[in-house]
C-alpha cells in the first residue's frame, strides 16, 4: 500500500491516540507506588487494547473471505488500520507491559511481536519503492504466475525461428557453393548457439551462471554471431532471438522483484499466528493466576 | 506489455486465462508455514501444560526467599481468575494472592495503631509485589511509604505527631536537632568526652595512689600512669552490631574512677595491717541502675560492722572478746553500743569522703537538696545515660533514634569521630549524635550508598507482632506437595 495523502487522517489518528496513552500512562505510573504492572487496573487495560487491535490487524487476511460483507468497510480502509492501529498496538503493548521483558513466554511474546512490526515495517518500505521500479524498469511486466508459461511460449517461438533460419536454405541454391557452405556453417553454428546457450536460459529454470543472464555477454554473443559471414539473410531471426533472451532478463528481474515484494509475508503472516496463539496463553494464565 | 512479441491479438496464445485459479507457489508457502507454526506453537504451549512448568507464565523471577517453591503458583496464587475480576472498577484491589496467603509464613505486624489506609496499599501484595525481579521483598520503593508520608493522616483527625517526608533528600532534620523539638542529652553524669579522649593520655593511678591523693599525701611521686583511650573502650557494639551497649559504671568507669575506702586511725594498731590492707583494697561498690545511694551506705556500714567484730581490736578489746560462727557459718551478731558507735563515726566519715571529695560521686554526679529541708541529705540525681523521653511518642527509649535503624557494624570503616563530634564535647547535655545532612553525605542516589526509606525504617511494628504458629510442611515450602 503506498502510503499516500490519504493516510494524514489515520496518520493524525494514531499519533493523538498514541499521545494521550502514552500520557496517561506517564502521569498513572509516576502516581502510582510501586509503578504499574500488567496485572493492574491500568495495565490490564491496555493489555486488552493492545490484543483488541493485534486481532484486528490479524482480522485482515479474514476480509477476502467475505466479500459480500461491504458493511464492515472497504479493504483499503482495512489495511490502512491494519498499518497504523498496528503501530499503535506496540505502543499499548510497551505501556501494559510497564516496559519490562518478563519471563520466558512474555520474552517470547516481545520477540515475535517485533519481528512481526519489522517485517510488516520493513514490507510497507518495499510497498513504496518497488512497485514503481518494476513498472519503470521492467516494461514488458506480466503477471507473475505466467511467467513460467510465458517462458514455454518463448521456447517454442525461438524454436520456430531456429526452424525457419534453416528452411530458408533453398534460397541460397543461386548462390556459389563457396558462400553456401560458408552460410551452412554459420547456421550450424547459430543453431548450435541456440541450442546450448539461448533455449535453456528461456526456460523456467535456468542457469544463473549462463552468458544470456548477463546484458554485456549476451550482446557480445549475439554482436559476434551476427558478424559470422552467410548468416545475412536470417539476420532479423538471430535479432530477434536476441530480443527475446532480453525479455527473458526482464523477466527474471520481475521475479526477483517479485519476491522481495512478497516475501516477507512468509516472515510475518506465520508469526503473526504465532503471535495470537502465545497471546491467547498468555492471557488465560495472567487472569488465571 | 510492452514486449514486441506480445499483442493484444494474440493474448490467449501468451497467457493461460484461467491462471487466477491455479495454486500461487508463495501464497501456498504462506499457508503452509502458516498452519505449521500454529501446530507449533500450540504444541510447545500445550507440552508445558502437560510438563507442569509453570515458570514460562512468569511476568518475571520470583524474589530469592521464594525461589523453593517457585514452580507451585498454587502456594500463592489461591484465588482462581481474582486478577480478571481486578478489571472491573468495582475490584480494582482484587488479589489473586491475599493475605492469608503471605500470613502462612510472615507474621506482618500492623505499622501504627492510627493509621489511615490508603487506597491500593491495605494488602501484603500492595507493596510487596513479587515477579519484578526485586531480590528482597521487603526493599519496597519509597513512594510506597511518601504515599503517606507526604501528607500524613491520622484516623482520629488529629494532627500528626511525625513530620512529613517525601524522600530521603527531604527528610527533615533528626529530632534532637530540630529547632521545635531541640534539647540537650538528658544524662545527669558530668562527662568530659574531650578530656577522655585526649591525644595524650589519660591518668590512670591505681586505687590506692588516689586514696593517697584525696589525703593530700604525696607518698612519694606516684607512678604516672596515662593510656590513650578510644571510643571502642567504652563503647562496644551489641552481639547484632546495631547499636552500642549501655555504659556500665562497673565495666567502663571502675577501672579509673574506683570508690576506695579507708578506714581511718586505725591504720596503725597492731596486728591488723593484713586486714586494713584487706579492707581498703576493696572499693565499694557502685550502685546499679535503679538503685540509690542508700545501697552505698548500706554497703559502708556493713562492712565496718563485720570489719570491727571480726577485729575487736580497734575497740581496744581483746582478740577472744567477741564468741566467733564458724568458718562459713553466716550468722550475724547483733552489735554492742561500742561498736555501733564506732561503726557510726567510721561511715558516716567514710561516706561524706565519697560523696563530697574530689575524684567522689560528686565528681561525676549531680546532687539535688531540698530547699525545704536542709537537714536532709542531698539526693544524687538519676544517671539517665541510657534513657531518653521522647514527649510528642509518649515515651521513653534507650535509644536515640527509636523509629530508625542504624548498624554500626556496617559503618565499621569510619572512624567514630566523623559522625560524632567526641574529641570537642566537653559537657554532658551535648547531644554527639550527628545531623542528618552527615548522613545524606553518603545515603543519596548521586554517591551510590542506599537511601531508601526500607534501608532504615520498619514499616511492621515487631513490638505489636502476635504469636506465630507455623502450619506448613517441608514438602509444602518445596512446592512439592
Amino acid at each position: 500500500m503506498i502510503i499516500d495523502s490519504t493516510h494524514k487522517r489515520w496518520i493524525a489518528l494514531t499519533l493523538l491516540l498514541a499521545f494521550l496513552s502514552g500520557g496517561a500512562f506517564a502521569w498513572l505510573y509516576a502516581t502510582t507506588p510501586g509503578g504499574l504492572t500488567g496485572g493492574s487496573f491500568v495495565g490490564l487495560w491496555y493489555g486488552i487494547a493492545g490484543s483488541v487491535l493485534m486481532i484486528f490487524a490479524g482480522a485482515l487476511s479474514g476480509l477476502r473471505r467475505v466479500p459480500s460483507w461491504w458493511w464492515i468497510g472497504s479493504r483499503q480502509a482495512w489495511l490502512r488500520g491494519h498499518i497504523w492501529l498496528g503501530l499503535l498496538s506496540v505502543l499499548l503493548i510497551l505501556c501494559h507491559s510497564g516496559f519490562r521483558v518478563g519471563g520466558p513466554l512474555t520474552l517470547a511474546l516481545w520477540i515475535v511481536l517485533g519481528l512481526v512490526i519489522v517485517t510488516g515495517i520493513l514490507g510497507l518500505v518495499l510497498q513504496q519503492v518497488l512497485p514503481r521500479q518494476i513498472t519503470t524498469s521492467i516494461p514488458c511486466e506480466a503477471p507473475y504466475e505466467q511467467i513460467p508459461h510465458l517462458c514455454n511460449r518463448m521456447r517454442l517461438y525461438g524454436d520456430g525461428l531456429i526452424g525457419k533460419v534453416f528452411k530458408n536454405e533453398g534460397k541460397d541454391e543461386a548462390m556459389s557453393i563457396m558462400l553456401s557452405q560458408m552460410g551452412q556453417g554459420a547456421k550450424l553454428q547459430l543453431q548450435g548457439f541456440y541450442y546450448d546457450e539461448v533455449r535453456p536460459f528461456l526456460a523456467e529454470d535456468y542457469d544463473r551462471k549462463s552468458k544470456m543472464a548477463n546484458a554485456a555477454l549476451a550482446d557480445a554473443a549475439f554482436t559476434r554471431l551476427l558478424a559470422l559471414p552467410g548468416l545475412a539473410t536470417v539476420k532479423q531471426h538471430v535479432e530477434e532471438l536476441r530480443l527475446l533472451c532480453d525479455e527473458r532478463r526482464l523477466l527474471i528481474q520481475q521475479e526477483r522483484l517479485h519476491g522481495w515484494l512478497h516475501g516477507w509475508l512468509l516472515v510475518h503472516i506465520p508469526l503473526s499466528v504465532a503471535l495470537l496463539v502465545l497471546t491467547v496463553a498468555h492471557v488465560v494464565t495472567a487472569l488465571y493466576y | 506489455m510492452s514486449s514486441a512479441f506480445r499483442d493484444p491479438k494474440s493474448l490467449p496464445e501468451w497467457f493461460e486465462l484461467d491462471y487466477y485459479e491455479r495454486p500461487r507457489p508463495l501464497r501456498r508457502r504462506r499457508r503452509i508455514l502458516g498452519w505449521g507454526l500454529l501446530f507449533a506453537t500450540t504444541a510447545v504451549v500445550g507440552l508445558a501444560v502437560w510438563w507442569g512448568n509453570r515458570r514460562i507464565y512468569q511476568g518475571g523471577p520470583v524474589s530469592e526467599a521464594h525461589r523453593m517453591f517457585n514452580n507451585d503458583c498454587g502456594s500463592c496464587h489461591t484465588q482462581a481468575f481474582e486478577t480478571a475480576m481486578r478489571l472491573l472498577p468495582t475490584h480494582p484491589a482484587a488479589r489473586s494472592v491475599p493475605d492469608e496467603a503471605c500470613q502462612q509464613c510472615h507474621r506482618g505486624a500492623p505499622h501504627h495503631e492510627q493509621q489511615v489506609a490508603r487506597p491500593g496499599s491495605e494488602q501484603c501484595a500492595d507493596c510487596h509485589a513479587e515477579h519484578l525481579g526485586r531480590p528482597v521483598l521487603a526493599r519496597v520503593p519509597d513512594r510506597h511509604c511518601s504515599g503517606c508520608h507526604e501528607d500524613l493522616k491520622r484516623k482520629d483527625g488529629k494532627p500528626s505527631e511525625f513530620v512529613n517526608v517525601a524522600d530521603f533528600r527531604r527528610h527533615p532534620e533528626f529530632t534532637w536537632f530540630r529547632e521545635q523539638t531541640r534539647r540537650p542529652d538528658p544524662g545527669t553524669i558530668k562527662f568530659n568526652h574531650a578530656v577522655h579522649l585526649d591525644e595524650k593520655g589519660v591518668f590512670m593511678p591505681d586505687s590506692r595512689q588516689l586514696a593517697a591523693l584525696w589525703e593530700g599525701k604525696s607518698g612519694g611521686e606516684p607512678t604516672r600512669l596515662k593510656r590513650v583511650l578510644n571510643c571502642r573502650d567504652c563503647h562496644e557494639p551489641d552481639d547484632a552490631g546495631m547499636a552500642m551497649k549501655p555504659i556500665s559504671f562497673e565495666q567502663h568507669c571502675k577501672q579509673c574512677h574506683g570508690l576506695p575506702i579507708r578506714l581511718g586511725d586505725v591504720a596503725n594498731a597492731p596486728g591488723l595491717q593484713a586486714a586494713i590492707r584487706r579492707f581498703e583494697g576493696q572499693p565499694v561498690s557502685h550502685p546499679r541502675p535503679g538503685q540509690s545511694q542508700a545501697v552505698v551506705r548500706a554497703e559502708l556500714r556493713d562492712r565496718f560492722t563485720s570489719f570491727v567484730q571480726e577485729h575487736p581490736q580497734v575497740l581496744g578489746q581483746g582478740p577472744g572478746a567477741r564468741e566467733r560462727p564458724f568458718p562459713g557459718w553466716d550468722r550475724s551478731l547483733a552489735s554492742t553500743r561500742q561498736e555501733h558507735e564506732w561503726v557510726n563515726d567510721r561511715a558516716t566519715n567514710a561516706w561524706r569522703v565519697l560523696l563530697h571529695s574530689p575524684g567522689g560521686c560528686v565528681y561525676c554526679h549531680q546532687l539535688v537538696a531540698d530547699p525545704g529541708k536542709p537537714d536532709v541529705e542531698p539526693t544524687v540525681l538519676p544517671a539517665r545515660i541510657n534513657q531518653r523521653d521522647f514527649p510528642r511518642l509518649g515515651g521513653t527509649s534507650s535509644r536515640w533514634l527509636p523509629h530508625g535503624q542504624f548498624g554500626h557494624d556496617s559503618h565499621r570503616m569510619l572512624d567514630c569521630t566523623e559522625c560524632h563530634a567526641a574529641r570537642t564535647s566537653r559537657l554532658t547535655s551535648d547531644v554527639l549524635l550527628p545531623g542528618i545532612e552527615s548522613c545524606q553525605k553518603c545515603h543519596n542516589p548521586s554517591v551510590g550508598a542506599r537511601s531508601d526509606c526500607v534501608e532504615c525504617h520498619r514499616y511492621h511494628d515487631r513490638a505489636q507482632e502476635r504469636e506465630f504458629v507455623g502450619r506448613r510442611t517441608v514438602a509444602e515450602c518445596l512446592g512439592s506437595k
